[in-house]
């Protein structure tokens, strides 16, 4: 039986979106802006700018999916509040079924493996 | 990246953003660019943002915006192309001056009707324009009565200011002009041309100031369902304007062309024509754009 799609959450999008790279760094614990270049860059090998980052930042901060936490110096670290939690796990899910999907789909698993034409 | 860039940068963001987030911005620009990143593409990827954190602000971009706030920014990005193709069109009335003179009296019929329909759709279009901010006085006059007046105070001294200062450089002009003759005026006096190019920017700095006022004022106001669907209705007029404006002027450019290919033989002119057809086309475009998602987010179409 065909699986229907999960619906589309405000954050869903490419696995290079920036807000989805950012709570994807911060479902680990909390980072402030410049960590979160760094480990961007380490995990998913995207180098962000500053200016990318922080209109990701404020607008899932404006939308409740991430929050400031205390300020520490000239610094300010962020971390996933519940919602943005829920957010991430449904874009993930998404792209898990898109690449099951293509997955099974390439290996002919699901008897619909694409005639190449000729 | 010296002191001066970054303060720049952080300039190009509206107060409140710079407020919650230029310290941080500020610390992560000076790692990202000491740790061996191009202070251009750093730059550039800055104002980029600042660019769409301003549009968003607006309501001109971004689907995180009440609908209210999507209509409201649409007829506002189809303000601000009016006024692109405002600067366009001041442009084309400069680089097209004796253009009847270059053209032979029997070959003029289709550039003279192509040159007549641009500024008839200009006419218009202002008119199309001025009604969509006099059906907005009301309540403005309205907001101001009711002490809004601190809340645009800034901008509308700013706008006030270059207002000044390009009248002074308008009068200085006149008068320099007067006394030049037609050979420098019209090229031969390098000083001269740059000073015009100077006006002409001062002009254009003193159209988006008033603009900006007209943007706050929008979302200030708080325009209603009525008066945000006749704001549509008008956006829609004005861009078809920009647009009649557009194509008359390829066909009056092509048809000088075609009839006086000299006309077009000094660099400057051909450059300025350019320049404005591009300008043209791209507000048109924009016009239609800001129509498009007032009337979406109404749900006209």
């Amino acid at each position: 039986m065909p699986q229907s799609p999960p619906s589309r959450t405000a954050s869903s999008g490419r696995p290079n979106d920036p807000p989805i790279l950012i709570l994807t760094s911060l479902a680990s614990g909390p980072r402030h802006g410049y960590a979160l270049l760094q480990d961007i860059e380490a995990f998913a090998g995207v180098q962000l700018g500053p200016g990318t980052l922080y209109g990701a930042i404020g607008r899932l901060e404006q939308r409740g999916l991430i929050e400031a936490v205390a300020e520490h110096g000239r610094t300010r670290p962020y971390r996933l509040t519940a919602a943005g939690s829920r957010v991430l796990e449904a874009a993930l899910l998404e792209m898990r079924t898109i690449v099951d999907v293509g997955t099974r789909r390439l290996s002919g698993s699901d008897g619909t493996a694409a005639a190449v034409p000729a | 990246m010296n002191q001066v860039a970054l303060r720049v940068l952080l300039l190009l963001y509206p107060r409140a953003w710079r407020a919650r987030y230029g310290q941080e911005l500020r610390y992560v620009i000076v790692r990202s660019t000491a740790a061996g990143r191009s202070p251009w593409r750093v730059g550039a990827d800055v104002a980029r943002a600042a660019a769409v954190v301003r549009a968003q602000a607006l309501g001109i971009v971004g689907a995180g915006v009440t609908r209210h706030d999507r209509a409201t920014g649409g007829c506002v990005l189809a303000l601000w192309a009016w006024v692109a193709i405002v600067i366009a069109g001041a442009g084309l009335q400069k680089a097209s001056e004796h253009w009847q003179g270059a053209v032979p009296t029997g070959e003029r019929g289709l550039a003279t009707v192509a040159f007549t329909t641009v500024i008839a759709a200009a006419v218009c279009g202002a008119v199309i324009v001025l009604a969509g901010v006099a059906v907005t006085l009301p309540r403005v006059v309205a907001m101001l009565v009711g002490g809004g007046w601190s809340d645009i105070r800034g901008p509308v001294r700013r706008a006030v200011g270059v207002t000044v200062i390009a009248a002074a450089w308008t009068l200085g002009l006149a008068i320099w002009a007067h006394r030049l003759g037609p050979v420098r005026r019209n090229g031969g006096d390098p000083l001269y041309g740059a000073v015009v190019l100077g006006w002409g920017l001062c002009v254009a700095v003193t159209l988006a100031a008033w603009t900006a006022v007209a943007s706050l004022l929008a979302r200030q106001i708080g325009l209603g369902r009525r008066l945000l669907v006749t704001e549509t209705v008008l956006a829609a007029a004005a861009t078809g304007a920009m647009a009649v404006m557009s194509v008359a002027t390829l066909v009056w450019w092509r048809s000088v062309g075609s009839e006086a290919p000299g006309f077009f033989g000094g660099g400057s002119v051909t450059t300025t024509v350019t320049a404005a057809v591009i300008l043209m086309a791209v507000s048109t475009v924009l016009g239609a754009a800001g129509t498009a998602r007032a009337a979406r987010a109404l749900d006209l179409i």
